[in-house]
């Protein structure tokens, strides 16, 4: 009888369920790209709530896929609406030539914290760590990437290039510092 | 450069280790428009048919008074923020009580900081705003005191290990 009334009150609803299942993955995907749990909650909100409404999937990995690609667009979104580096998409940056830095590429990770790192990748301008964000986390290519935030492919690999080069910078300019003091 | 994606790769958990802010599924079923007791009834009601008729109403005089309280708790977002505050500061106040008098009154001092409201926030914001308004800046009165709270109840909880 005890087990009755424990299980009546505990057993979790569908929509808890898929929460406590999915709720993380997208609050760090979009935290990635907005860099601010606010906004993230909020985007991991919004997109179970658009789930919720629509018809369900034959399976999880249909539904994580259109869960993860709503929740970028989400955030995507909400990054255009702050306004504040408007310089992001446009190509003045873009004028220079992208070289592909051999340091750069063999750049070695030894003695690098993960901190350092996500800490290096919110430094980055919000255009940069978006890109970066899609590909070393989410694992989309050039050509989906430049699908889902409208940019032409070739700009999605310089920024990836210039993004990548600027945190190695970031980060050998600590590694620098450590080592000085 | 594969190397940072490969070390990003290794440390994928390392990525994912920040804590979301506290009360986030609360407000995920106040936004859904419900309660998990809510949505539970009729699953588990049918699971378990086979329950005697008068095991399901003795269930439902029971549950009945519990999804009434947590509807009337979540109708605010201000309530449930409250409600969260005060089962934590409860929570707190009974781990506290097995400290030694010095901490205890360091950890009861702080919590009555943080938990203190004159008068309660929402009472202070105007009729004017509209509602998302209202919930945005709930948010960001709440969820600081909730975060300190937080960091509060790890603190006491590293205190009674010792």
């Amino acid at each position: 009888m005890n087990l009755l009334f424990k299980n009546f009150i505990k057993t979790p609803s569908r929509e808890e369920v898929i929460y406590e299942e999915c709720h993380k993955r997208l609050f760090y995907t979009s935290l990635r790209i907005l860099n601010n749990s606010m906004e993230a909650e909020e985007i991991m909100h919004d997109t179970l709530l658009k789930y919720f409404d629509r018809e369900d999937f034959d399976t999880i990995r249909e539904r994580d896929a259109w869960l993860k690609r709503v929740c970028i667009n989400l955030s995507i979104d909400r990054l255009r609406k702050r306004k504040v580096e408007e310089g992001i998409y446009k190509s003045e940056e873009l004028k220079n030539p992208v070289i592909e830095n051999e340091y750069v590429e063999n750049y070695s990770f030894k003695g690098i914290s993960v901190e350092d790192v996500k800490n290096a990748l919110n430094s980055l301008a919000s255009g940069y760590r978006l890109i970066l964000s899609l590909l070393l986390f989410e694992g989309y290519d050039y050509e989906e990437i430049a699908q889902i935030t409208g940019l032409k492919e070739a700009s999605v690999r310089s920024q990836y290039i210039r993004g990548k080069a600027r945190i190695v910078e970031i980060l050998e300019s600590k590694r620098r510092n450590n080592n000085i003091n | 450069m594969e190397n940072l994606k490969d070390f990003i790769d290794e440390n994928r958990k390392g990525f994912e280790e920040e804590n979301l802010i506290p009360g986030h599924k609360e407000r995920f079923l106040h936004k859904i428009g419900k309660t998990s007791h809510v949505a539970n009834r009729p699953v588990i009601l049918m699971n378990r048919a086979i329950w005697a008729a008068a095991a399901a109403i003795l269930v439902l005089l029971v549950a009945v008074p519990l999804v009434v309280t947590d509807e009337s708790e979540l109708q605010s977002p201000s309530v449930s923020y409250s409600q969260l505050i005060k089962n934590k500061s409860t929570e707190i106040t009974k781990q506290a009580l097995l400290l030694n008098p010095s901490d205890q009154n360091t950890v009861l001092t702080t919590l009555g900081q943080l938990e203190f409201e004159s008068v309660p926030f929402e009472d202070q914001l105007p009729d004017s705003i509209s509602p998302k308004e209202k919930d945005e800046l709930m948010k960001s009165y709440y969820v600081p005191k909730l975060e300190g709270i937080e960091r509060l109840e790890k603190y006491v909880a590293a205190l009674t290990k010792i």
